[in-house]
């Protein structure tokens, strides 16, 4: 099965994880790896317009400290991970030429390099492991779709903020936190789901401790998916979008609420 | 030596850029002496919001040409009736409110459909804010609540630059009360 892999940037550990799981697999081949240049004017006006200064916040955090302190990133679990299984070198790039597979920057995932790139490539599966929104002319290429793992649990939680939100909504309950893997469409996080995993709540868990938390199973999901579609062991299932709603960007104020409810429980 | 300086130059960009309007401020908004509140209930009958439904283009409150005039006013109405036949168009028109602002931010209802003063478009996004704190009171979806706060942070650094008119400064004190009650009813 030939899988293409879409990164955020080149540091980004959850691409290089998933792109050397998915080259060691037998019966994958990784065709291609696309990731975005670090730096966009268009696109930083679109995610700074989206996610206002929480942008900063992130781009401080890859730029000056680098991926080992970025929010999530930072998770020493994914960086255990990492040396357990031996990931080579310290970026992308290392790894593109360890396993010689091609590697090309792209301004925008959805640009006419980036597509043509892709459609050259012939993936039956692109795995997409960060860098915005993915657009028709890019979700059309893959024979098989573009599998996405969603810090939520779908169809109840698409959108942002999904581990905010659930422990926001739930006073007393156990807050329905997890993963969920599916593939992309044109929708927000409305595609079909291959698999999900639920996360439990933990003494003294914060929204980042939690997220970290998640991370290597984002990495572990997405290599089940991966080999769930060679092995034809996974059906997608198609959501119910009644079943749940699409959440946005939580304020902060709304954000004060939703730690205070995680401390004291 | 980048991470020493990088630090408080980000926190300071950060603070620059920052929406958030302290709760502190929005209270001492609330009580200033001045403080002069729209009337809580508009007067509209039911037959009055099906006409106007009705007669929706394409039966929606927001399109490119704009936000419906009285959207905000007349979804709230109907919604107080609890008519179950009114429930699908009620929950759509919200629900298309809600991506809109969130998704537009500060661009969002940049005109009125039909197009009016601007005084009138600040009274119409005040009342949009209205009609999510009651909706989200009304059924305890935070969503709607969570847009509220950014519509009225928004609206706070405008009208603090620029003093509103008497009735737009009533309607948005109105706004910031709603949201402060669905605050201590959902949240505190």
């Amino acid at each position: 099965m030939r899988v293409a892999i879409l990164a955020p940037i080149k540091s980004s550990l959850y691409s290089r994880l998933v792109t050397h799981l998915a080259a060691s697999e037998p019966g994958i081949e990784v065709v291609c790896i696309v990731v975005r240049t670090v730096w966009s004017i268009r696109r930083f006006r679109s995610d700074l317009h989206r996610e206002g200064n929480r942008l900063l916040r992130k781009a401080y955090t890859r730029l000056v400290l680098s991926d080992e302190a970025a929010d999530w990133g930072s998770s020493e679990l994914l960086h255990s991970m990492a040396r357990e299984l031996n990931v080579p070198g310290t970026s992308l790039t290392d790894l593109a030429a360890d396993y010689n597979i091609p590697l090309v920057e792209v301004k925008d995932h959805n640009d006419k390099v980036s597509e043509n790139v892709l459609r050259d490539s012939k993936p039956d599966v692109i795995a997409f492991t960060g860098g915005g929104l993915i657009r028709e002319n890019i979700l059309n290429i893959p024979t098989r779709g573009i599998l996405n793992c969603h810090m939520g649990i779908l169809p109840e939680y698409r959108g942002m903020d999904v581990v905010e939100w659930p422990v926001i909504e739930n006073r007393d309950g156990d807050p329905m936190l997890g993963l969920s893997l599916h593939f992309m469409d044109a929708g927000v996080d409305t595609g079909p789901i291959l698999r999900q995993e639920r996360i439990e709540l933990q003494p003294g868990d914060t929204s980042e401790s939690i997220r970290a938390r998640m991370v290597p199973f984002m990495v572990t999901l997405m290599l089940d998916g991966i080999r769930g579609l060679r092995d034809g062991s996974i059906t997608p299932e198609p959501q119910s979008l009644e079943a749940g709603k699409q959440y946005y960007v939580m304020h902060p104020r709304m954000v004060k609420y939703s730690e205070q409810r995680l401390s004291s429980r | 030596m980048k991470k020493i300086l990088g630090r408080p130059l980000l926190s300071l960009v950060c603070k620059w850029l920052d929406d958030t309007i302290p709760i502190e401020k929005i209270q001492r908004f609330l009580e200033s002496k001045e403080s002069e509140v729209a009337e809580d209930v508009a007067k509209v009958s039911l037959a009055d919001v099906q006409e106007w439904a009705a007669n929706l283009p394409g039966g929606k409150v927001v399109s490119k040409a704009g936000l419906q005039a009285d959207t905000g006013t007349y979804l709230d109405a109907l919604e107080r009736e609890g008519r179950p036949e009114d429930q699908e168009f009620l929950l759509t028109s919200l629900e298309s409110l809600l991506r809109h602002v969130e998704v537009r931010r500060k661009k969002c209802f940049p005109n009125l459909d039909p197009p009016s003063s601007p005084e009138r478009l600040w009274l119409e996004k005040h009342d949009i804010a209205i009609l999510f704190c009651r909706h989200a009171c009304r059924t305890g979806d935070l969503r709607f609540l969570n847009a509220a706060f950014k519509l009225n942070d928004w609206a706070f650094k405008t009208h603090e630059r620029r003093t509103p008119t008497k009735p737009c400064l009533a309607r948005y004190r109105l706004a910031l009360k709603e949201q402060e009650r669905a605050v201590e009813e959902l949240l505190d």
